[in-house]
């Protein structure tokens, strides 16, 4: 028994409650569907087995978005991922604070999230789907507030710089073909 | 208040989630009027929500595979049904076989109705009519012999397997309840018996006749000729 009377309704309601949150980050982390289907899929049954460690329905959304986190770095830790590159010069990235607004579409925006490490990756996934306040993301990347608002600040500026980049190629193609 | 609280304060009134408390908003404001950086920093923030409004808007814009939650649910939960079901089709059946079962042991080993006029005409009924009735019979305990062929089966009685000289042999019983008289057959084969080749009616109770490969040892009460068809 649990919060919602029985095992399978509470299951039942956190699968249509969220399902659609966790695909999408799940997707966004991974960066490919069936990637994203596998981790939903995975999130939900081991939600099943450790309901009991829910106490309070009110924290579902972010219990589900942990436990999706450490799925996913689970298997990349097990693909041995190694296609993330360093932050480690973002301090020098030019901040385009004040240049103007790329379009953005999602394929891009997928392009330019796969070229972050996951620590960066997700808390600007988080950040972005607004749902999630910095102590939110904290807590669920187990680290100090400071440090989540620092990583959002350079992976926000890596960003912009991709989508710029992406941008301007965009248009330098457009323009070689007559546009 | 300081820059870097104003810093904080501004990096959290960015997020839709993160309300700032209304004692914090006048003198972040304050701070803003007073500190050009900070000012500026806002402005530059300021300008930052069309990238953030952009980046947010497609970063959600991941279109979710219809149908996936009901599949999932039915992975969740489906499958106890199923099993269950298969549970119980599986014990429905084992009850059914156990039934059975059970029925066709009991109708193999009920017992079998016997009226006091069976039980005395049974000494006048033959369990075989003839000796290639007998041979198949034990053919089918593993005893592949010639029963003699001299006797009258329709007074046979019983036929059994006994051990004779640690072989298994045949024992073969008639009985002539009207002569009084009963013998009892051992039928040794020559294959396994270096028994003697002549025939010897060694006393008035024991009779060895050898007919055709076999040696058939007859144990006899009274007269034998009225157990025999043909005896010469």
């Amino acid at each position: 028994m649990s919060w919602f009377g029985s095992n399978k309704t509470a299951v039942e309601a956190l699968v249509d409650g969220h399902y659609a949150a966790l695909y999408r980050y799940a997707y966004r982390l991974s960066g490919a569907t069936q990637a994203a289907e596998d981790l939903t899929q995975e999130v939900f049954l081991q939600a099943q087995k450790m309901l009991h460690q829910l106490h309070d329905p009110a924290n579902a959304k972010s219990w589900l978005f942990t436990i999706l986190r450490n799925a996913y770095l689970h298997r990349v830790r097990a693909e041995k991922s190694a296609r993330f590159v360093s932050l480690d010069g973002v301090a020098e990235v030019v901040d385009r604070g004040n240049a103007p607004v790329p379009i953005v579409d999602s394929a891009q925006l997928q392009a330019a999230l796969n070229q972050l490490p996951e620590v960066f990756r997700t808390p600007v996934i988080l950040y972005y789907f607004e749902d999630f306040s910095y102590k939110d993301i904290a807590e669920q990347m187990n680290v100090p507030l400071g440090t989540v608002m620092s990583r959002l600040a350079r992976a926000k500026v890596v960003l912009r710089q991709s989508l710029a980049e992406h941008a301007e190629v965009t248009t330098s193609k457009a323009q070689g073909e007559g546009f | 208040m300081d820059c870097q609280d104003a810093r904080l304060l501004l990096a959290f009134s960015d997020r839709l989630s993160e309300k700032l408390d209304p004692a914090e908003i006048q003198p972040l404001q304050h701070h803003l009027e007073a500190c050009p950086d900070c000012a500026l920093a806002a402005e530059r923030q300021q300008a930052d929500r069309g990238f953030d409004l952009a980046i947010g808007s497609a970063m959600r814009d991941v279109p979710v595979p219809v149908g996936q939650p009901a599949k999932l649910k039915q992975q969740l939960f489906g499958e106890r049904p199923v099993l269950w079901k298969r549970w119980s089709v599986a014990s429905a059946a084992a009850a059914l076989i156990f039934a059975l079962t059970a029925s066709g042991v009991y109708y193999v080993n009920r017992p079998t109705v016997v009226t006091t006029n069976d039980l005395l005409t049974w000494p006048q009924q033959g369990i075989a009519s003839n000796a290639e009735d007998v041979d198949s019979f034990l053919e089918k305990q593993g005893l592949n012999v010639r029963s003699p062929r001299v006797f009258d089966y329709s007074l046979l009685r019983s036929v059994e397997i006994v051990e004779f000289q640690k072989r298994r042999v045949a024992k073969l019983t008639f009985i002539a309840n009207d002569e009084k008289v009963s013998a009892s057959v051992l039928v040794l084969p020559h294959r396994q018996f270096d028994a003697p080749n002549q025939d010897i009616q060694a006393n008035l109770s024991i009779r060895i006749i050898n007919e055709d490969g076999y040696t058939y040892a007859i144990y006899y009460q009274g007269r034998l000729d009225g157990l025999l068809r043909v005896l010469n």
